[in-house]
């Protein structure tokens, strides 16, 4: 599988509350989390519903499609462990199913990227033995 | 020790309350600030500390008044937005010469402390009243705004001071300093976000949605460093005197595109002390005092991990309609507008927030208006102080200058009538604002 990145990457460090949506990654599916009550779908990882606080909930899998919302190009690392991916292309995007999740934007121009336009996940298993991270890419 | 912080009865942040009900029963008069520094030397005179007690003492002075006359005093405790020393990390050999120490030894170093101040200012020997003004000195001003009016304290000192370290801002400082961002920070860092990344994002959702460019930003982020430049306390005038052009933003390099470094501002070593007190006691201080019309909170109501422009523009507004229904004004009595700027891509949302300027527009004219004559001389003065991009990283340029323009005392004073003016910080959808007024009506 393709890496995206060249740093030392962070790796996530799964709670109790996140471990479901971390395993999923390891499998390629992207997890949210369906309201058993209202039947809302919420991302990131929660003990209950944003919309009704009900504590019931299931994990779904998303489609990984979405179109992105909005972005910026990273010229500057956060910190060292990202400095070798400059520049490199934060995302936000809107999934199908409602909600709207932080990533990176990968194999794309950064200097054409359409606010809007459609975009799929592509996964990076070359992080940890435990997880694989979400990225999207131009549909 | 720890000191309260203003109860939630003390926020005015929702609409429908009608007139704050301290309305022209709190007075600024005194203004005191130190001077600037880039970064720390380690030397305990030029300490976050030292700085600190320079700012009250220039404040009690400018006011004219005895040190004994202070009885209350409301302090930021943070001084810092990055990643610093752990409170009780050991202070540099020799502090504790030089200042007497509290419980934990950074206060005055990368803390500032109520208790570290008391007892390093033995003149200030009347202060009953001590409250933590957390996060942002404009929590400090509108707690201390609220105090006073309660009658809780009658003459009292408003503090805030910066500390900035050797080391990555954001990354760590002095004890804390990581080569990477390993350790419980990783979490929250794994997708590689800078500081300014959130707002550049909702800066291009912004351009998006109303047809706006970051070359539009060039007149504001230029007239703002030429406002900093003409007020001698403010960093780049004693450090870095030199004006910056249209070109030198527009090739100013990337950090999160569409925000790049001009866009940014300069983290230093300050602080500032003001003084609030009552109409009536202010009858004898040596400087004209300054009505407080009204303050008001947002906090966030986020829908997901990140703000949204939607998110931004809605909190932004409600702070506009309660700023004005407490003070009894409207965005046509504004005579300056002195609203939070680092990040500079964040100032419009406020500035639409409160519809200063407008012709009738909502949103989307901010970057159209920054195009027309925002300057001081100008019928539209937008920041005249030069804010945070204009002077370094404090979050009270603005709040300081809103005082001194009304008090017709302003470096770069401008040149229609002070009457009112507005300042607040820090995020469109998390802040604390004033109206400020020349006269109590």
């Amino acid at each position: 599988m393709p890496r995206y990145r060249n740093g030392t990457q962070p790796v996530p460090f799964p709670t109790p509350v996140t471990q479901p949506f971390w395993d999923g990654t390891k499998q390629h599916k992207l997890l949210l989390q369906k309201c058993s009550a209202c039947a809302h779908v919420f991302y990131y990882a929660r003990t209950h519903c944003p919309a009704c606080l009900a504590k019931e909930f299931e994990w779904v899998e998303a489609s990984g499609r979405g179109t992105l919302y909005s972005y910026t190009v990273c010229r500057r690392a956060q910190s060292p462990d990202f400095a070798e991916d400059t520049p490199y292309i934060l995302a936000a995007v809107t999934l199908e199913e409602g909600p709207r999740m932080s990533s990176l934007l990968v194999d794309a121009d950064p200097e054409n990227v359409p606010i809007g336009g459609p975009v799929r996940v592509v996964w990076d298993d070359d992080v940890s033995a435990d997880l694989a991270m979400p990225y999207f890419t131009p549909a | 020790m720890a000191h309260p912080i203003a109860p939630n009865s003390w926020h005015r942040n929702r609409e429908g309350l009608g007139i704050w009900e301290g309305r022209g029963k709190v007075v600024a008069t005194g203004v005191g600030t130190s001077p600037t520094a880039r970064r720390w030397d380690e030397r305990p005179e030029t300490s976050l500390g030292a700085l600190t007690i320079i700012a009250i003492r220039k404040a009690i002075e400018d006011a004219g008044i005895s040190p004994d006359e202070i009885d209350g005093i409301v302090l930021t405790p943070e001084s810092t937005t990055g990643v610093s020393n752990d409170p009780m990390s050991p202070a540099p050999e020799g502090f504790d010469q030089v200042f007497k120490m509290v419980d934990f030894p950074q206060a005055g170093i990368t803390r500032g402390d109520i208790d570290w101040i008391l007892l390093n200012m033995p003149e200030l020997k009347n202060v009953e009243f001590k409250m933590n003004g957390p996060v942002c000195m404009s929590v400090a001003l509108t707690t201390a705004a609220e105090a006073v009016s309660r009658g809780l304290t009658k003459t009292c000192l408003v503090v805030r001071g910066w500390h900035n370290l050797a080391g990555r801002y954001y990354v760590g400082q002095g004890a804390a300093a990581l080569n990477t961002s390993s350790g419980p920070g990783k979490y929250g860092g794994i997708w590689g976000m800078p500081a300014c990344a959130t707002t550049a994002m909702i800066f291009e959702e912004y351009c998006n949605k109303y047809g706006k460019s970051h070359e539009m930003m060039a007149p504001f982020v230029v007239e703002e460093r030429r406002n900093g430049l003409m007020n001698p306390d403010g960093f780049y005038t004693q450090h870095r005197p030199e004006m910056i052009t249209v070109d030198d933003y527009l090739s100013g390099r990337w950090i999160a595109k569409p925000a790049n470094i001009y866009d940014n501002d300069l983290p230093i070593q300050a602080a500032l002390a003001v003084i609030f007190t009552t109409p009536e006691l202010a009858a004898h201080h040596a400087q004209k005092p300054v009505y407080i019309l009204n303050h008001a909170q947002t906090r966030p109501e986020l829908q997901g991990v990140t703000p949204t422009l939607a998110e931004w523009e809605a909190s932004s507004d409600k702070m506009g309609r309660m700023l004005y229904e407490g003070a009894g004004i409207g965005p046509e009595d504004l005579s300056f507008e002195q609203m939070y700027d680092g990040f500079t891509l964040f100032h419009q949302f406020h500035l639409e927030g409160l519809r200063f300027a407008s012709r009738g527009e909502k949103r989307g004219y901010a970057l159209d208006l920054y195009q027309t004559d925002i300057s001081i001389e100008g019928p539209n003065p937008v920041s005249p102080s030069g804010g945070n991009s204009g002077n370094g990283r404090t979050r009270w340029w603005h709040h300081r200058d809103c005082i001194l323009q009304l008090q017709g005392r302003s470096p770069s004073q401008i040149k229609r009538k002070a009457e009112y003016g507005v300042s607040g910080a820090h995020m469109p959808n998390f802040c604390d604002a004033l109206i400020w007024g020349a006269g109590p009506d």
